[in-house]
Order: C-alpha cells, then structure tokens, then sequence
C-alpha cells in the first residue's frame, strides 16, 4: 500500500505574542513546529504500514519536518520550494498535490492534519480528494484497511462514527488522536547527515502552468476577529427568562 | 571559528526535549519519591538508542559523538538528574571504559546489549579504603587456569543494584598495585559469588541507586579483562577525564532550569504592587545565572568538541565538572531564594533540584581532586611535576 501524507511546518505559537490592543501579533522568536495534527496523520499512515511517503512546500522549516518524518519511519520525502508556491491558495495546492500524486505514480491512500496551526482553512484535503474524485473523510479518529476498503472511526458531533470507504481515499487525521512515535536518535543522526534524504521539485518539475498557479485568493489585510461581550447572568426562574428571551430575539 | 550545532545535533536537541517533558517529567517526582527506577522509561530510552548515545553505530550506538551525549545529560538533568545520573553511570564512565580500551571481541560481547539498554553497565572504581586515593584500591583479582578470582568490595556504585554488567577495577599484582598492577574486568551480576547491597539512602538522586558491591571470588574469564593487564589504573582514569565533560553538561541542564524556574516566577510574583522582575536585587540575581549558565554552556560544548576532533580536553573537562557542579548548586540556591517559601516546597522541583546538585561537586572525582587535575595539567606546562 502506498501512503502519501502531506506535512506543514507551521510557526511555533510559544514564540508569538498576540497584542489585541495593539491590533498586532509580534514573532518573538521565530521558530517552526511539525504542524501537531499533520504528526498524527503521518504516525496514522505509518501504523497502517506500507510504504509513506512524505511532501511539504517551503524551505528550511519545511526540509526539516521532512527529515523529523523521514527519522520516524517514512521511506521517502519530498520538498517543493518553489517561490512560485509561496502565495498557493488551496485551489493552488490542489493543482500542485494532485499532479504530484500523478507523478508518482498514485496513492492508495492520502492522508493529511485535520486542523493547521496558521490560518486553519483545512480545504486542502476535502478539495484534493474532490479534484481526484475519490471518498473523502474528515476528523478521523482511528483508520484501518483491509481487503482494500478503509475503516475510519471519524468524530461525528460530540460522538464518533465508523465510516467506510474503498481505496484510493483521501483522510484528514484529528489532531490528538493517536500519540506519535519519538524518531529513534541513529534514524536522526543518520538521515540530518544524509544530504539526499528529501528530494525536491518544482512547479516546472511538475509542468503546471500560469493558470494553475495564480491564486485565486488574494490577501488585502488581517484583523482581530471582534471581541466577544460578556454573556449575562440569569438568577431565578431561568427557564421563564430563557424562553422570554430566545422570543424577543 | 564557527560555534555552531550541526542540523544532526539540532534534531537530537528537539527529540529529546519533547522525550523528556513528555515522559520523563511527570515521573520525576514519583522517582524521588519511591526510590524505583522506573522499567518502562528506561526501556523507552532503550528503543530510543539513548543508552548508546556517543558509541559508534559498528556497535548498535548512535553514532552522536561527545556533543550529542552532552546534549542528552543536559536534557535529560534538566528534568530528571536521577535518570540521568542512570545514564552518566551506564554511558560515561560503565561503557565508556570498555569502548575506550576494550578488545574488539569483547566489544562486540558486550556493547551492542549496552547500546540498547538491554544491558546496564556500572563503574565499579570507589571501596570502602578508596575513594580520593583511588590507587589505593584493595579488590584482588588472582589468576586461576583461564580465568581470574576477584575478591572484595566496591563502595557508593551508581547502578549497582540494576547493573548487569560492572567494569571492575581489581588488583592483579599487588607489588605494582596502581602503576602497572590493576586492571579492569568486566564482570557479570549473574556471575557466582557477585551481590550488590541494599540501596544507599541518599540526600538526592533517590531514583538512581548507588550500592556496595560484594565480590565474594567471583571467577571472571581472562577474556573479560577490558584493555591490558596492568594497565586498568590507566583506562580508568582516561574514562574520568573524558566522563566530566558530561558531567559538566548534565550540571548545565540543572542550572539551565534554575534560571528558566527564576525567571518565570520572577515575571508573575508581584510584590509591593508589581511583579518582582522590576526588582534590581532579583534582577542581579538573574544576571549572575544566565552570565553562569552562558559560561558553561560554552566551555562544555567547546571541550566536547575537542573531544570529537580528537584534541587536548583533559583540562577542561576538569574545568567543566569543576565549574559545573558549583554553577548548578548556585544557581538552584538562587533560583529558590527568588520563589521564597515555594522554593523549598516538596511539591515544587527546586527543592528536589537542590538536593540533586549537591553529589556533583563530590563524585567522579571531588572538586578538591579536579582542582588538582587542572593544577597539575598547568603546572606540567611550567615544568613543575606534582604527584598526588
């Protein structure tokens, strides 16, 4: 079985400062993380056996949550840095992972974090699985194949759900649901020397055209979301007070 | 000059952080408290290829060389000094012996078993007669056929209760004794005739137990002599000049944390209307650490460079045991003067920190002896020879 799992490397959160008063979030430091739920996803793939492979865009940060993944167990890795990727929206990453999966020949399975640590959109993997017209399944807990069907233990509302699925399929793995294996330290001593342990290609690698790399998204500016008021104290007959007040709303 | 950790290091640094506050913090606490080691951590370690750190991979070690074992006493002391006075004992100065000066054939007996945790190895130097003056050691090692018959006891052993194998250092010609009539032997626990003693109840380091050994004529094959006949004297103190580098570094994970706790507390304790931090009195405190912890941080490295790029250390591994071991003691002290009352409560780590440190300026060698080491290594320079 073939597994690819994307990764992300994202900002560490312990080197920001988020100043509301000020409207600004001041980096501290300016540190990266393995992005938490793409750890679960990758140690979800390597549970389930087979052959992972590993994909990132970006420089530095990203070459070393692929060498991280590489020292936990994926056979291969491969970085895009392409300057042309910086500004990819999701519709851009689509384009650039579905012809990287062509290029490798498929996958079996595509698995991938449920949540992101930066902007949080999470369309990657519901639009890539769209792209490539396979099943998608989001929030999954637990995953298990056999026979060439996929089993998924997904959160469902406050509960779970066991879904099905044939491969090839597309997974977003929820973060906190499995508990990720250290890299033994000879893995990493072993694959931070290797100077070919990830390879990378670039968007031309991949023959996208201008089309399919002009985002669609463009970013004029951020700002706080606004400040939540405080909710207010009910005493008394609060069934009275609730109902009388979900009627003048 | 570039004063950099490789990307390999790095890599190390980030997995065994996440490793130590994951597992080995919340059993910290339960360690000091019991006295047990704790199986299921060690054996995690083990997978880890912890246990292996500076060995090379020929033998099943990591292959991470002088710095990556100073990066993992530093980690591991900055959360748990007992496991990582395990570690010191079992790498350091146990394997390290045998790796230095071992045979091939013994090396490939033993190291791989060692390098996975599967083994723990002990340094069995100290006896009740010798412990400063360690050419006064009085165990008997007399040849019998093919093998030897040690006789006699080792004292205050670090991993004695739970070490399988014990690099031993035993007399073979007591008319030489030291110079050129002690040698080292790797001795089994399983072996006839081998028992440790119940565990010392110590001031610090309660889960890393320390035991007199008994060797009640233990018969040892002359394969196991680690290094030359005659020469043990020598490997052994080759092993504790190099062991003190990663003493130094485990000593600067203890004071790394004093100066993070300090620092901390010192932002959210308000007095007189606001937090300490704006205090001159706490913030020369602070300084004094961090210029402390700067120090050292730069001397341990350095020589575990020399190390590695097969250099001169023997001074400044002196310098880093030395430095260390009162670097730490005073910056936990300063550390829980600045948390007041908190500072000595059992269920905060400081008091437990402060308690720990202490052994450091006493064993692998006193402060008084590596004051002599250092003294001696510069005077040698000036052609004056002192002997011990």
């Amino acid at each position: 079985m073939n597994i690819v799992v994307i990764l992300r490397a994202v900002k560490d959160p312990a080197g920001l400062t988020v100043n509301r008063k000020a409207q600004k979030v001041f980096v501290n430091r300016e540190q990266y993380l393995f992005n938490p739920s793409d750890r679960n996803a990758l140690e979800a793939g390597l549970r389930l056996g087979g052959r992972v492979t590993v994909v990132a865009l970006g420089g530095a940060p990203a070459e070393q949550v692929l060498r991280d993944a590489r020292a936990m167990g994926a056979a291969q890795a491969i970085r895009l840095p392409d300057a042309a990727l910086q500004r990819a929206d999701a519709g851009v990453l689509t384009a650039v992972f579905s012809r990287l999966l062509d290029r490798l020949g498929g996958a079996d399975l595509v698995l991938a974090g449920a949540e992101c640590l930066d902007a949080d959109l999470a369309q990657v993997a519901p639009r890539l699985a769209q792209a490539l017209q396979r099943p998608f399944i989001g929030q999954a807990h637990q995953l298990s194949v056999t026979e060439g069907t996929l089993s998924v233990v997904a959160a469902h509302g406050r509960g779970f759900r066991r879904l099905e699925a044939d491969l090839p399929a597309v997974v977003a793995v929820a973060v906190d649901s499995n508990k990720p294996r250290y890299a033994p330290g000879q893995n990493l001593i072993n694959i931070f020397t290797d100077p070919a342990a990830v390879e990378t290609l670039t968007a031309a690698d991949l023959e996208l055209g201008e089309a399919e790399l002009t985002p669609v998204v463009e970013l004029r500016g951020e700002a706080f979301p606004p400040e939540r008021e405080p909710g207010k104290r009910l005493d008394g007959d609060v069934v009275g007070q609730l109902v009388d007040l979900i009627r003048r709303a | 000059m570039e004063f950099t950790f490789t990307p390999q290091h790095l890599a190390l640094r980030r997995m065994l952080r996440e490793f130590c506050e994951e597992e080995l913090r919340p059993r910290a606490k339960q360690l000091d408290r019991t006295g047990q080691p704790d199986r299921e951590v060690l054996r995690l370690m083990g997978e880890l290829g912890l246990f292996g750190v500076p060995f090379s991979q020929k033998y099943g070690g990591m292959g991470a060389g002088e710095v990556g074992y100073c990066i993992l006493m530093e980690e591991l002391n900055r959360v748990c000094p007992s496991t990582a006075t395990i570690i010191g004992a079992h790498i350091g100065i146990g394997a390290m012996s045998l790796y230095l000066d071992g045979a091939e054939a013994l090396k490939q007996k033993y190291l791989p078993d060692i390098c996975a945790g599967r083994k723990i190895a002990a340094f069995g130097l100290t006896e009740p007669n010798a412990g400063s003056d360690a050419a006064g050691i009085q165990l008997r090692a007399t040849p019998e056929g093919d093998s030897y018959m040690l006789d006699g006891q080792k004292m205050w052993i670090t991993n004695g209760p739970i070490a399988d194998v014990v690099m031993t250092l035993a007399v073979t010609d007591p008319a030489l004794g030291a110079r050129g009539g002690a040698t080292v032997f790797a001795v089994e626990a399983q072996w006839d005739g081998f028992s440790a003693g119940k565990p010392e109840k110590k001031m610090g380091l309660h889960g890393s137990p320390t035991s007199l050994l008994n060797f009640d004529n233990v018969r040892v094959p002359k394969e196991n002599v680690v290094g030359k006949l005659g020469l043990g004297f020598v490997t052994f103190m080759k092993t504790l000049d190099i062991g003190r580098v990663s003493l130094g570094a485990a000593t600067l994970g203890g004071a790394q944390v004093a100066l993070e706790a300090a620092l901390r507390w010192a932002k959210v304790r308000s007095q007189f209307g606001r937090s300490i931090a704006h205090m001159q009195s706490i913030q020369f405190m602070l300084a004094d650490m961090a210029a402390d912890v700067e120090a050292l941080r730069s001397l341990v490295y350095r020589t575990a460079w020399l190390v590695d790029n097969g250099q001169p250390f023997i001074r400044e591994a002196g310098m880093c045991k030395l430095l260390g071991s009162e670097i730490a003691s005073r910056c936990i002290d300063r550390a829980l003067q600045i948390h007041g009352a908190l500072g000595l409560s059992r269920d905060f780590h400081l008091e437990r920190g402060w308690r720990d440190a202490r052994i450091a300026e006493i064993f692998e060698g006193t402060n008084e002896v590596q004051r002599i080491v250092i003294a001696s290594e510069l005077l040698q320079e000036v052609g004056v020879r002192i002997r011990p």
